[in-house]
C-alpha cells in the first residue's frame, strides 16, 4: 500500500498527498475538539474516576477509513502532543501508547480483505487497544500494581467502543458528502 | 466516487463483532478473578513504589497508631497509614485519582498516582508471592 499517493484527485485538481494533507489536518482538529469536549463531561459516579468515552478515537477511526495508515498515526501523534502541552509528559506516554495500538488495531480490523467487522466490533477494539495500551505504560512508567484496573476498563471498553462505534457509523454517510471527504478512497 | 462507496457500507454490527466482545469479556472475566479471589485482611504490609522502585516496606500489623508520610515522587503525595488500612491523602498533582481510590484494607489492593510516579500497594505477608500478577497480557 501506499503510504501518500500520488495519483490526481479528479475533484480537486490537486495531488492526493495534498488532499490527504488537508483530511489530517481537519481530523486533527476534530480531534483535539473533542478530546476537549470530553474533558468538560463531568466524571459519572460509578465509573471509574479519569475513565474517558475516547470519543477522539472516532476522528480515529474516520481517518483509517478515508486516508493513508500515515494519516491516522498522524491524529494520534497529534492527540499526544496535545496531552504533553496539556498535561504533563506522563499523560503524552499514556496517549501515545493508547493511541498507537488503538489505531494499529483498528487498521487490522478495517482493512481486512472483506469488511468482515462492524463499527461495533471496530470501536469496542479501538476502545480496548486504547486502555491496554494505557494500561501497559502506566505499568511500565509507575509499577505492576495497575493490573487492577485490567477487568474494569475491559468492561467499560465495551460500553465506550459500542458509543464511538454508533457515533462513527452515524457521522459517516454524511460526512462522506462534504466535498473534502467525497470521491477518493485509497486505491 | 470509485472504491469509496462500498468502503461505507460498514454496517454497525457483524457477527463478527461477537468475536471481539467475547475477546475483551475473556479479559473481564480473567481479571475480576483475580479481584473477587478471597480477601486478606491480615499480616497486610504497604508497599510504596516511586517509579516501580520499592521506597516503603510497612507491616500493618506494627502500626499502633495512624500517622501521615510523606512521599517525593514527581511532585509529593501525603500517604496516611493506619493499622486497619491506608490510603493517599493528599498529593499534587491536578486530578487527584489515587486520593479518590480511597482506602485501600485488603491484600492485592492498590492506588496509583501517576503524575507523582508513585504506587501503594498492599501485600499480605503469608503469601508474598500473591499479588504477582500470573501473567500480563496485551
Amino acid at each position: 500500500m501506499r503510504l501518500w499517493g500520488e495519483a490526481v484527485s479528479s475533484k480537486f485538481m490537486m495531488k492526493k498527498s495534498t488532499l490527504h494533507l488537508c483530511r489530517t489536518g481537519m481530523l486533527a482538529a476534530v480531534a483535539l475538539v473533542l478530546s476537549v469536549l470530553e474533558n468538560m463531561i463531568p466524571d459519572l459516579p460509578f465509573v471509574l474516576p479519569g475513565m474517558k468515552l475516547g470519543l477522539s478515537n472516532i476522528a480515529v477511526m474516520f481517518a483509517l477509513e478515508m486516508c493513508p495508515l500515515l494519516s491516522a498515526l498522524a491524529l494520534v501523534a497529534v492527540k499526544a502532543f496535545f496531552a504533553l502541552v496539556t498535561r504533563g509528559a506522563t499523560a503524552f506516554l499514556m496517549s501515545l501508547a493508547g493511541g498507537l495500538l488503538s489505531a494499529l488495531g483498528m487498521y487490522l480490523l478495517i482493512h481486512c480483505k472483506k469488511p468482515v467487522f462492524g463499527a461495533l466490533g471496530i470501536g469496542i477494539f479501538g476502545a480496548f487497544a486504547h486502555n491496554m495500551g494505557q494500561l501497559l505504560a502506566a505499568f511500565l512508567l509507575v509499577s505492576d500494581a495497575v493490573y487492577v484496573y485490567l477487568p474494569l476498563l475491559s468492561a467499560l471498553s465495551v460500553v465506550t467502543g459500542s458509543l464511538t462505534g454508533l457515533v462513527f457509523c452515524v457521522v459517516m454517510p454524511p460526512l462522506s458528502r462534504v466535498p473534502m471527504f467525497e470521491g477518493t478512497a485509497l486505491e | 466516487m470509485k472504491g469509496f462507496g462500498l468502503r461505507l457500507k460498514r454496517k454497525y454490527f457483524s457477527p463478527a463483532d461477537l468475536l471481539i466482545i467475547a475477546l475483551v469479556l475473556v479479559f473481564v472475566l480473567l481479571g475480576a478473578f483475580r479481584l473477587f479471589a478471597p480477601k486478606e485482611t491480615e499480616g497486610l504490609v504497604a508497599v510504596v513504589k516511586v517509579r516501580g522502585e520499592v521506597t516503603e516496606r510497612i507491616p500493618l500489623d506494627k502500626v499502633q497508631k495512624a500517622y501521615e508520610l510523606s512521599v517525593e515522587g514527581d511532585c509529593s503525595v501525603l500517604i496516611g497509614i493506619s493499622p486497619e488500612g491506608v490510603r493517599f491523602v493528599n498529593s499534587e498533582c491536578p486530578d487527584l485519582l489515587c486520593v479518590n481510590t480511597g482506602v485501600l484494607c485488603y491484600a492485592g489492593q492498590s492506588a496509583v498516582c501517576l503524575p507523582a510516579g508513585v504506587s501503594l500497594t498492599l501485600e499480605s505477608v503469608s503469601g508474598a508471592g500473591d499479588s504477582v500478577p500470573d501473567a500480563i497480557v496485551g
